[in-house]
């Protein structure tokens, strides 16, 4: 077992089989082929690497130019792209798609040094389960309380099992485990589930030291246009107001008068969903369902709602700029203090083209899908693949996968482990890749200072 | 770097020259010596003085110290993100009381920035967050790093984790108990250790509302008075300076006294602090079923010199209430205003509850735990063992500390405070009697020396020599609310941070102030697997070394370039 750097987990797959987890394919292939990169392009060609590191260092900081870019776009050139944009600019944006502590603490104050406007921009269920948590009440619980406490998991949903295979193995078998708990499972096709089982089960089985995937006790198939109506039902059943019982009684499924009656006995119940499952308006009534659901079992036993997404467990960029700014999700700075420009909600994201003036996007992972079209955008990103066909390499800087910095840490704010050495062991010198590419921290930081120490700020 | 400070009014009772006027001298960031010399000669020694400053006889006071304030974590998050920025400072501007001050937009839970600079503003250099969990140290310490002017410290809470909570239920040994407690500091870079409702979280999670002081957790068959003795006696043995920190049984409820009264007898001599005190003073009896315990409870402080507590004073306004006591946080959520709020269950640690609440002077309860907060603070004989907190922000913004000191200080202003609460709480308040005005000899020491004393920072809350040179620099006028609200200096290890109540652009290196307690660290290794067990991920991971403390999390970047 080793711990998984990206999701916090303890985890018996190595880099070898990351297949099973495709969060983890995501993140962890771009962070070991950029290194690869690096060290192959140095072990295959001294000479070159050594040539390209001294041109590098002699550019910028000790920073090389990106594999794979034309010359002409080697990092001063780029840095000198942006920073005349951002000298120029009267309404400058920084969108950020995802980045680790250290990148929003130097995108924040990018955006103060120049006046801008900064943006984290939230997958659409994770905005959906967002705007329900912050406009009523709401009881969560955590993958561990899962584990621990919960005596009914109920998953909705195919994305979970597909997303996250090592879920169910690691956090529903201990629960499982001498029926002190019971999983059931509601997915809106039965050939979903099979199907996401299965992928699983086969990518686990090529690890023999993996956990056992447990399988549902219980398991419906609910159309997804009946979800709102069935999780409706159930929430008037709970209710317990036996005319409107007996009125809703003949409209329910039968599993949906299953469900009712196992919510009713059960004790500690914890919904799990995958938010990126639930992205419509619809999805959003059915969160608030969900909600009504778990306050109304509260009153006389525990029910948790757990939305996981891509960032669960970590200290997110949405976590940093609040704590920073006070503001949530976006931004902007006046001069003097930071606020909410909520007028930019009321904008599709394609027409923040029209309010700001020059965009620089940072995209280290792709959590907003699809991206929105910003034809006059400048990128970095950690992986060209992840940028749209239509944006032209020029506009384009390559970064360092998120959190690997100079040291080597993977700097994320993971609320598990932060470092890839040891706590107490300061980084060895062989793992400060000076041949590597610049961060976006460590870019935006220094397209700060160039625009500082030309003494171009404020004049606009 | 030299720089003295002349005729500089000493408020330190630590200090032998408590209330004269002299020069203080400053180098490398400490005091190192006192000018026992009048004025004229201390002419001379500004000769080789970098900078003199002339103070004219100001006051001069060390830097302020909280020890109770919840300024970073993922549940102050969660308040940022309930009640937006700017959300509280509308709602408080048509509070009738009008008790809090306008000093700060938005709030009640400023950005980290905004955070240390409105503290140093107060004359106040160092804060600690009373509620860090293991599992969210990181967050904790990256958001405490990102507060500037502040040194700063944490202490992890415990008391309701399945793992200790089981080995206490298996009857084990006191270095077994250690093991876990002290790896617990020593992994999050804690400082203390604060017990949350003992128990009373993990029992929520098995389905009871409440659990009093000597009742059994359904799961694991223990009581919070055992919690309590096992843990207060393992952070004396450990070596941590500060005492057992907890937030009583009951938080919020009638009759709660008799739980705070009963915690801290489970201590059984041990030294022990309890916490926000006044949330934990209600009787059972007088108008609405609720009255104040105020008596009791300083009763019981002034006969136990084990015993200390800060008082977690409210203030009437808009706030947010945070807080690791799920099941108290599950109740709350009924009083929620604006009616939103989350309440979580977090790794098998404890709880998160946010409940945003508003104080209002016209409503009975509101004004009764008023009452009961400056009771405690005016009954408590002892100024070392009592500490002045609103709990921030459970109980009101820091930023009301001028006003609170107003009222300790000022008898006939606070009469005339209670003129505008509810008439019944008014009534039948001690206030009514109580004529004792806190001296500013007695505020320098609930809200400098003690701070510092209890938490064991034997070089900060004093002027004296050798120590840190933090200090404030406050002018005599006819309102102590005015006085404490805006120092003409406040300096930072001898360094301006604020001059005539500007925010001065200099950056200083902060300090993460944390403990080294003294445990078998093999045997933790080898209780890992019941930790392991229950997070699923390895246990050391949760550990931050210092290398990660201090260049990681501390990389900060330089603000207010704006």
């Amino acid at each position: 077992m080793r711990h998984c750097c990206l999701c916090g987990l303890l985890c018996s797959l190595d880099r070898a089989a990351t297949s099973a987890c495709p969060r983890r394919r995501q993140w962890l292939e771009h962070a070991v082929l950029h290194t690869a990169a690096q060290v192959d392009s140095q072990v295959d060609s001294q000479v070159a690497a050594t040539a390209a590191q001294q041109a590098s260092q002699a550019e910028v900081g000790g920073w090389r130019t990106s594999v794979g870019l034309p010359a002409a776009s080697g990092l001063t050139a780029r840095i000198e792209t942006l920073a005349a944009q951002l000298q120029v600019s009267r309404q400058p944006l920084i969108w950020i798609d995802a980045a680790d502590v250290h990148t929003l603490r130097c995108a924040v104050a990018l955006a103060q040094a120049v006046r801008g406007t900064i943006h984290v921009g939230l997958s659409t269920g994770a905005a959906a389960s967002h705007r329900v948590l912050t406009s009523q009440g709401w009881l969560g619980s955590s993958l561990a309380e899962v584990a621990s406490h919960a005596d009914l998991i109920i998953s909705l949903g195919g994305g979970l099992q597909a997303e996250a295979p090592l879920l169910a193995p690691r956090f529903f078998a201990p629960a499982l485990n001498g029926d002190r708990a019971q999983w059931w499972h509601i997915d809106s096709h039965a050939a979903n589930s099979q199907a996401a089982n299965s992928q699983a089960a086969n990518s686990l089985a090529a690890d023999s030291s993996s956990d056992l995937q447990p399988s549902p006790t219980w398991t419906a198939v609910w159309p997804r246009a009946e979800w709102y109506a069935q999780l409706t039902l159930v929430m008037l059943g709970l209710q317990d107001d036996s005319v409107r019982a007996d009125a809703v009684a003949g409209q329910m499924h039968e599993s949906t008068r299953a469900l009712l009656g196992k919510l009713r006995s059960a004790k500690n119940t914890v919904w799990l969903w995958d938010v990126d499952e639930f992205r419509d308006a619809i999805d959003e009534l059915c969160i608030q369902r969900l909600l009504g659901i778990s306050r109304l079992l509260s009153q006389t036993a525990r029910c948790g709602l757990l939305g996981l997404d891509a960032q669960v467990g970590r200290v997110t960029a949405m976590e940093t700029l609040l704590w920073l700014t006070g503001c949530s999700g976006t931004a902007q700075f006046d001069g003097q203090r930071w606020s909410q420009p909520h007028a930019l909600s009321e904008l599709a994201l394609e027409d923040w083209s029209g309010v700001f003036d020059s965009i620089l996007v940072v995209r280290s992972l792709p959590s907003v899908y699809p991206l929105p079209s910003l034809p006059e955008a400048q990128f970095l990103v950690t992986e060209p693949s992840l940028l749209p066909d239509h944006v032209s390499y020029e506009k384009v800087t390559t970064v360092a996968s998120v959190g690997v910095d100079r040291a080597g840490h993977v700097m994320r704010g993971d609320r598990a482990t932060l470092l890839y050495c040891p706590a107490d062991t300061a980084p060895s010198p062989s793992t400060t890749m000076t041949s590597r590419l610049p961060t976006a921290g460590e870019l935006l930081q220094h397209l700060r200072q160039r625009l500082q120490a030309g003494g171009v700020l404020h004049a606009h | 770097m030299r720089t003295e400070l002349q005729n500089a009014r000493l408020v330190d009772p630590l200090h032998e020259q408590n209330g004269q006027l002299v020069t203080l001298v400053i180098e490398d960031g400490r005091f190192v010596a006192d000018s026992r010399q009048p004025q004229s000669q201390s002419q001379s020694q500004s000769q080789s003085a970098d900078r003199c400053i002339d103070l004219q006889g100001s006051w001069v006071m060390a830097g302020g110290i909280d020890i109770h304030t919840h300024i970073g974590g993922g549940k102050v998050n969660l308040a940022r993100m309930l009640m937006p920025h700017g959300e509280g400072g509308k709602a408080r501007a048509t509070s009738r009381a009008g008790t809090q001050p306008d000093a700060a937009r938005g709030g009640p839970v400023w950005p980290t920035v905004q955070t240390g600079q409105l503290y140093n503003q107060m004359g106040y250099t160092a804060c600690f967050e009373p509620a860090m969990l293991l599992s969210g140290a990181r967050h904790t310490h990256l958001e405490l790093a990102d507060t500037p002017g502040l040194d700063c410290g944490a202490y992890v809470v415990l008391g309701n984790e399945d793992w200790l909570l089981q080995a206490l239920a298996e009857g084990a040994e006191d270095p077994v108990i250690d093991a876990i407690v002290g790896w617990s500091v020593a992994a999050s870079r804690a400082l203390a250790v604060k017990v949350v409702n003992a128990g009373g979280i993990s029992a929520f999670k098995f389905g009871q509302r409440e659990l009093a002081v000597d009742e059994p957790h359904a799961r694991w068959g223990i009581t919070p008075r055992q919690v309590i003795a096992r843990l207060a006696a393992s952070v004396k043995r450990i070596g941590l300076a500060h005492p057992l920190h907890v937030h009583a049984s009951n938080l919020g409820m009638p009759g709660n006294v008799q739980a705070a009264l009963a915690t801290l007898d489970a201590a059984e001599g041990q030294r022990i602090h309890l916490t926000h005190a006044q949330f934990n003073a209600y009787t059972a009896t007088g108008a609405f079923g609720m009255g104040s315990g105020a008596e009791q409870l300083a009763r019981y402080v002034n006969q136990h010199p084990n015993v200390s507590l800060d008082v977690g004073q409210i203030v009437f306004g808009q706030t947010v209430t945070i807080s690791a006591d799920t099941a108290a946080q599950y109740r709350n959520r009924r009083h929620a205003q604006p009616r939103r709020w989350v309440v979580g269950d977090v790794e098998c640690q404890a709880g998160c509850g946010v409940v945003p609440m508003r104080y209002e002077d016209k409503q009975y309860v509101a004004s009764l735990q008023w009452t009961i907060g400056l009771e405690l603070m005016l009954l408590i004989e002892d100024p070392w063992r009592v500490f002045l907190t609103t709990d921030h922000p459970n109980g009101g913004p820091f930023t009301s500390y001028p006003h609170l000191l107003r009222l300790l200080m000022d008898c006939s202003f606070r009469r005339s405070m209670l003129e505008e609460i509810h008439p019944q709480a008014a009534a039948n308040s001690l206030l009514r009697e109580l004529t004792r005005e806190y001296t500013l000899d007695e505020v320098a020491i609930i809200t400098r020396a003690a701070p510092a004393r209890i938490l064991g920072l034997h070089d900060r809350g004093t002027l004296t020599p050798g120590a840190i040179a933090d200090l404030a620099v406050y002018s005599p006028s006819d309102c102590w609310e005015t006085t404490f609200k805006s120092p003409s200096l406040v300096m930072k290890q001898g360094t301006e941070v604020v001059r005539d109540g500007v925010l001065q652009s200099h950056r200083l290196d902060c300090q993460t102030i944390f403990a080294e307690p003294q445990y078998d660290y093999h045997l933790m290794s080898r209780l890992s697997d019941s930790v392991e067990q229950r997070l699923h991920m390895p246990w050391n991971s949760l550990e931050i070394g210092l290398h990660e403390l201090q260049q990681v999390m501390r990389a900060t970047v330089p603000r207010g370039d704006g």
